[in-house]
């Protein structure tokens, strides 16, 4: 209480002093000396989804307060920040007596759909295909922030001597506030991927399989996270031939792949968006499990992505492709091991952000008959954007080449 | 050629700008007036907020080959909701130059669409003979870098949910955005509207002395 009090007073007297400072130096002008405005009250306009006490939360002023410029501008930011709105203004309304106001902070409500598109091209390892994907979830469910997510990716061969094809598709429901806690998140969905591959050397597999799967996660101090999750398959069709170090030639099929999988992670993420980040780190590490199908080329057990802004791009390196942190998913194709340089566009009325990227990578594939090792390096370029009409949108085309050719 | 082409890159960069700079010279000093610059359409609802409104203006002049001298003028707006008029601080360099009152928003809308920007860089310490132009930058409600990391640092923290549907931070404001591209391209300050107007190559000697 006595700090609140002093705060209350120390936030009048900066009020005050920052107030009169320029009006005492221009006091040989016809401006009038006032008094600091006091808050009245804090109210909210334009919110239909968004409880006012929300918003409010992250305005640290209350009523009873000095007027803060500062800490209102400062809330205004905080606001922006969120995907919640598409813009935050705030005013100042005549209060009951004079010099007392009543702060209106006025939003305007984004949709809670979001949508995710991305079409490309790729050459790789003797085969050209292309590939689709899209993402459609609802980000506000019950007005409560639960998330469902429905998500499909097909990668459909076009031409070569090797084969690569796919097709995916997945409904999430995820909590990220399981049973109200702060703490913990909670992921259920429901999959099915049909995959087929054969490269030049003879290497080939198959899979065809539905999937159930749970995850429970817990955040751990400020940017951490913990999960476990649990996969079910009821039918499992899956068989798989790959050449060793060794020279030997190993097949294995469902019997070695069981019905059931755990997975373990531990990442953290301290990045400023997952579509466009200007900086921060993600990283993710999964002991157990077999494949996340997420990516067209299904997911690394060890992801790590940073960001940093220099000499007016954005940088990125990415090992194990684009990050899905905690319960958020992201889709992408990317090489094993990639640099990304990446320039803003301006934005418009169609596009809201956008950058167009290059992205030079490298991968290990896996063994030759000859027991040498197959990795592949390659350029990706594409186009990455916010659209008021599609939502998100990644077109691209990427382009390897065999190293031990 | 190369002229040409600076000029279309510059547009690309700032936005089409139908603004223009007229050389002014009062006291031995060089200023500047901008004439035209197109606000967003939502100042005048912001200028009547009740809160101060800022603009940050960097005018710099510059010879052919490099950039002479530079300052920094701030002009704050503050309504009166009970006086129901505008007052008008402009600073340069940390020191108020000027106050007025303003009774309208139409005449804080006239002092805008001419902007003075006088007594800015004292005459004797330019090149006399030397074609010289002047660049503007006007921000509006800027925000420094510093404030800009503590911003970002509550973002990141902030991507952890919260219970009452706080769903995760994702900066998908458009202006949030436009601020951040500000400083990646290496601004120290940035702001969601900013405009810069570059001035036709003009001399000394061919502007003539204002009255005050």
């Amino acid at each position: 209480m006595t700090i609140q009090k002093l705060t209350m007073r120390r936030l009048a007297v900066a009020a005050l002093l920052s107030w009169l400072a320029p009006l005492a130096a221009a006091q040989t002008t016809q401006t009038t000396v006032e008094g600091p405005l006091v808050v009245q009250d804090v109210t909210c306009a334009g919110n239909l989804i968004t409880s006012c006490e929300f918003i409010r939360d992250h305005l640290y002023l209350r009523a009873g307060d000095a007027l803060d410029e500062e800490q209102i501008r400062n809330a205004q930011l905080r606001l922006s920040a969120l995907r919640n709105f598409t813009s935050v203004n705030v005013h100042l309304e005549k209060g009951v007596a004079r010099g007392a106001v009543v702060v209106v902070i006025e939003v305007e409500e984004a949709s809670p759909i979001v949508r995710e598109w991305l079409l490309g091209g790729s050459s790789r390892t003797d085969a050209q295909r292309g590939v689709f994907a899209g993402r459609i979830a609802h980000q506000n469910l019950f007005g409560k922030g639960k998330i469902v997510d429905l998500a499909a990716v097909a990668i459909v061969p076009v031409a070569g001597d090797a084969l690569n094809e796919a097709y995916d598709v997945a409904l999430r429901y995820v909590d990220p506030q399981l049973f109200d806690s702060s703490r913990y998140f909670g992921v259920a969905g429901v999959r099915w991927r049909k995959r087929r591959y054969e490269d030049i050397y003879g290497n080939f597999g198959s899979i065809d399989t539905g999937q159930f799967e749970v995850t429970v996660g817990r955040r751990i101090a400020d940017f951490s996270y913990l999960s476990l999750g649990i996969a079910y398959r009821p039918d499992n069709d899956w068989v798989a031939g790959r050449w060793g170090s060794d020279g030997d030639f190993t097949i294995s099929g469902p019997e070695s792949f069981s019905h059931q999988s755990l997975t373990l992670a531990y990442g953290w993420n301290t990045e400023d968006d997952l579509y466009f980040p200007t900086q921060g780190s993600t990283f993710q590490i999964n002991v157990g499990g077999d494949y996340q199908p997420n990516e067209p080329e299904g997911r690394s057990h060890l992801q790590f992505r940073k960001t940093w802004a220099a000499s007016g791009a954005y940088w990125t390196f990415k090992v194990g492709g684009d990050p899905s942190p905690e319960y958020r998913s992201s889709l992408g194709e990317s090489q094993a091991v990639s640099l990304s340089y990446a320039r803003p566009v301006a934005p418009g009325d169609i596009i809201q952000r956008a950058r167009w990227y290059i992205e030079p990578g490298f991968a290990v594939k896996g063994y030759t008959s000859s027991g040498t090792v197959f990795y592949e390096y390659g350029l990706k370029v594409g186009f990455r954007a916010d659209t008021t009409a599609f939502g998100f949108v990644d077109l691209y085309l990427l382009a390897t080449k065999d190293g031990g050719r | 050629m190369r002229r040409a082409l600076a000029f279309l890159v510059l547009l690309a960069s700032t936005g089409i700008e139908a603004a223009e700079i007229s050389a002014t010279l009062a006291d031995g000093k060089l200023g500047a007036r901008v004439d035209a610059l197109s606000y967003p359409v939502t100042l005048p609802k912001e200028l009547t907020s009740g809160l101060t409104n800022r603009l940050y203006v960097q005018v710099s002049v510059a010879d052919a080959n490099t950039t002479i001298a530079q300052k920094v003028v701030e002009i704050a707006i503050r309504y009166d909701l009970w006086d129901e008029r505008f007052s008008v601080f402009s600073t340069m360099d940390g020191t108020i130059t000027e106050s007025r009152t303003l009774a309208s928003l139409p005449e804080v809308s006239a002092l805008l669409a001419a902007l003075p920007l006088p007594r800015l860089f004292e005459v004797n310490a330019l090149p006399a003979g030397a074609d010289l132009t002047l660049r503007v930058e006007v921000l509006l409600n800027p925000i420094d870098r510093e404030k800009m990391q503590m911003i970002r640092k509550w973002v990141a923290q902030n991507n952890t949910p919260e219970v009452g549907g706080r769903q995760g931070i994702s900066v998908s404001n458009a202006i949030f955005n436009r601020i951040l591209e500000q400083y990646a391209n290496g601004s120290n300050v940035a702001a969601a509207w900013r405009a810069s107007v570059a001035s036709a190559p003009f001399r000394l000697d061919s502007l003539t002395h204002e009255k005050r």
